[in-house]
């Protein structure tokens, strides 16, 4: 048997290992180097690739993307990706030097984040404002979208509006009619002020019903208490951080105010208020029933308005009554692909006349073009009007917090309500209720904003 | 002048050496650089999202963490929800291994079956369990119904929303505490049992005196187990069930970090959760081992 008795010996082999693998990973890595310089790149294929989600109006676009090939012989590669984890994933898309994802649709609230970063293209780059308001976009909504005078989006794929679902036979009916005319001193008809919406939802939570289906999940973004109190404190003078003068407001008289409205009203919901997401909240329109009792109205989206026809109760829509916070998915490219003139012919196409069109008819949505809102055969629609006017028609789109730091404001907004909702002096003493849970919410922003 | 000592080393050795050599880069590079690379983040401030470099601010992570409300409840939560669920796995565990080293017709049967709910994947026993949850349309609010207890706001609830995901991380682990339990059973020697019971030893004497002695080890090695994965593996059972809330009513370490890291990006304090996460998971394993010991 030998023995290798030389310390130098058997560490001069392990250091001869140590070289051989640093050898191989250097030249590796140099090969890598070597091969993403663009000199010896071959020009982009006509091939971007566009990260993508679900619902009625991506499959009318799916639909149609062939003819966009056509049109342009660019080929769209939809990789579908979770909405809740779309904006991980383009974080890390934009921190990568090989980006596998050219363009990405994303949301209105995810925005202010991802444009911090610097990593999405200016659309005003390809086509100045000036332009798109001559193409008739709405420009309450693009200026919603512009951080610092760019724009990174147009909500050509989703813009969707809260509208008010109310049992028509119920609100006809002539019993209950009487009932509520003895009790509250005028006739019983759909709400249209703060004040008869909780007289009516009051009164028919006391005749055994669901007075109002609301959303105010607390842990999820895009739908619940993150959609629904924020423009209801500025409906009532209060907010909850003003980007323009960067103000904290949500514990302002408004605010409370807003919040102890919701609190009136969340006695007259469903119990599974808290909970509730989409799923649960389509369910209960559809099958008018919730927490084991009928529904007589529902704060819901406008894109239920054609499940009704299958509806158990009948239904009809009106307008809502308090402003609602903007709820726009539209495309932006990634400023690091290298393709972002496809993705922009792309963007261009989905949100001209035609598909802007195409995707309000396949899902009622407030149109992001008023030459579609114009339309003759998007105007016949009923629902039309009660959308547009709910969407900025008639009470101004509440603006979204244009910080970095928005979502995590947002996130400290609904843990705070969430607080509010669980006092023990929720509905004994609301004021008192809101005016903590805010308090602290003021304390909250106050760091994340420091840090 | 003294002379250095010789190593010794044989040929056979240093061939192995060299074999595991490879092994041990690639497990540095995914193990320990990672490691390594997070314990470093944690005391760092990377504000990626105002397109700055990191920056080294030491324990500033971890007292701002340490001060916050929000995070001392997410402990809370979490150290709960390991003190409510590990028992339980246990004591259930421990309770069908025993009627499983009885003699009973189609034993292989009835493990096959109590084990299922571990190979299932933790996603779909999640969501399985979230639809079990609902409160109109799941399965244990119907069952209640017919013994005339009013519907359960399962997961509505923030009073209850933890212990309804305890319900759920019981049902896919305790399969897990059986079987290392049963194994452990099986390994006692019989003629220990044999000889009890000529001395007239009764059941419970028996267990407490032979089956319990000598599965003291096999029940150390399942509480680690099941501690640390309670600890820091607790995430998907929670983020399908609950996501976290009502607010943070159910909201854990391990979710806690992969949101503030990857929703607020706020990178330095997300590592420094996780590295809060792994020294009370530590100081945890290490209590069993110091009970174990005396």
């Amino acid at each position: 048997m030998k023995q290798l008795s030389s310390v130098k010996a058997v560490s001069r082999m392990i250091w001869a290992a140590i070289v051989v693998i640093i050898v191989v990973i250097a030249g590796v890595g140099a090969y890598w180097w070597y091969t993403t310089q663009p000199s010896t790149q071959p020009a982009p294929e006509k091939v971007i690739n566009i990260a993508w989600t679900e619902g009625p109006e991506f499959d009318f676009i799916n639909g149609k993307v062939n003819e966009f090939k056509t049109l342009t012989g660019i080929t769209v590669n939809f990789l579908k990706i979770p909405r809740a984890h779309i904006v991980e994933r383009l974080m890390l898309e934009m921190l990568s030097s090989t980006p596998s994802i050219d363009g990405s649709v994303i949301y209105v609230l995810e925005a202010p984040t991802l444009a911090s970063t610097g990593g999405l293209a200016d659309l005003y780059t390809y086509r100045p404002k000036s332009e798109w308001l001559t193409e008739t976009f709405y420009q309450d909504q693009l200026e919603i979208l512009e951080f610092n005078g760019s724009l990174y989006y147009v909500p050509s794929i989703w813009n969707g509006a809260l509208v008010n679902f109310y049992r028509t036979d119920l609100f006809a009916n002539a019993t209950l009619q009487q009932v509520f005319n003895s009790e509250f001193g005028y006739a019983l008809a759909v709400p249209t002020t703060p004040e008869t919406l909780l007289d009516v939802a009051k009164f028919f939570t006391e005749q055994g019903y669901i007075g109002i289906h609301l959303q105010m999940t607390t842990s999820e973004m895009g739908a619940g208490a993150y959609m629904f109190y924020p423009p209801l404190a500025a409906y009532f003078g209060g907010g909850i951080y003003n980007t323009t003068t960067s103000q904290i407001v949500c514990n302002s008289t408004g605010s409370v105010t807003a919040l102890e409205y919701l609190l009136n009203l969340s006695q007259y919901a469903q119990p599974t208020l808290f909970e509730d997401g989409t799923f649960e909240a389509e369910t209960a329109v559809m099958q008018g029933v919730s927490g084991g009792k009928q529904l007589a109205m529902a704060d819901q989206w406008s894109y239920m308005y054609n499940m009704l026809p299958e509806a158990t109760y009948s239904w009809n829509i009106s307008e809502r009554i308090f402003p609602q916070q903007p709820d726009m998915l539209g495309i932006a490219i990634l400023k690091n692909s290298p393709k972002k003139d496809y993705v922009w012919q792309f963007v261009n196409w989905t949100s001209s006349f035609e598909i802007a069109k195409g995707t309000t008819l396949a899902t009622p949505k407030a149109p992001c073009r008023s030459d579609v809102a114009n339309d003759p055969e998007v105007e016949a629609n009923y629902w039309l009007n009660v959308i547009v006017n709910s969407y900025g028609g008639h009470k101004p789109l509440t603006p979204v917090i244009k910080n970095p730091h928005s979502t995590e404001i947002y996130e400290s907004m609904m843990l705070r309500l969430n607080d509010a909702f669980n006092d023990p002096e929720a509905h004994t003493n609301p004021n008192a209720a809101a005016q903590r849970a805010l308090d602290n919410l003021y304390s909250d922003i106050q760091l994340i904003l420091v840090g | 002048m003294k002379k250095p000592k010789k190593l010794i080393l044989t040929k056979e050795q240093l061939i192995g050496i060299l074999m595991v050599l490879p092994a041990i880069m690639v497990l540095s590079i995914v193990y320990f650089y990672p490691l390594f690379y997070n314990i470093d983040l944690s005391f760092s401030d990377w504000p990626i999202l105002e397109n700055l470099p990191k920056t080294y601010v030491g324990l500033e992570n971890y007292a701002s963490l340490f001060s916050s409300q929000v995070f001392q409840g997410v402990v809370f939560n979490t150290v709960k929800f390991t003190l409510v669920s590990v028992p339980i796995e246990f004591f259930l565990g421990l309770g069908l291994a025993l009627l499983l080293n009885r003699e009973i017709k189609g034993k292989n049967v009835f493990v096959t079956l109590l084990s299922l709910p571990m190979i299932i994947a933790p996603v779909i026993a999640a969501l399985a369990w979230r639809w079990m949850f609902n409160f109109d349309f799941g399965a244990l609010n119907y069952v209640l119904s017919f013994v005339g207890v009013k519907p359960v706001l399962w997961t509505g609830d923030p009073n209850i929303s933890l212990y309804s995901v305890v319900v759920a991380d019981v049902w896919t682990t305790t399969p897990f505490m059986m079987l290392l339990l049963y194994a452990g059973i099986q390994m006692i020697p019989t003629h220990l049992y044999e000889a009890a019971r000529v001395d007239g030893a009764s059941t419970i004497q028996i267990f407490w005196h032979i089956t319990l002695p000598s599965l003291k080890s096999v029940l150390i090695v399942a509480l680690m187990i099941r501690t640390i994965d309670a600890f820091t593996k607790l995430f998907d059972i929670v983020y399908i069930i609950t996501g976290g809330g009502p607010g943070y009513s159910s909201m854990v370490l391990p979710i806690y970090a992969y949101k503030v890291a990857l929703t607020f990006f706020d990178l330095g304090k997300g590592a420094a959760i996780s590295v809060i996460t792994l020294l009370f998971s530590a100081i945890m394993v290490a209590a069993i081992l110091l009970a174990r010991r005396k």
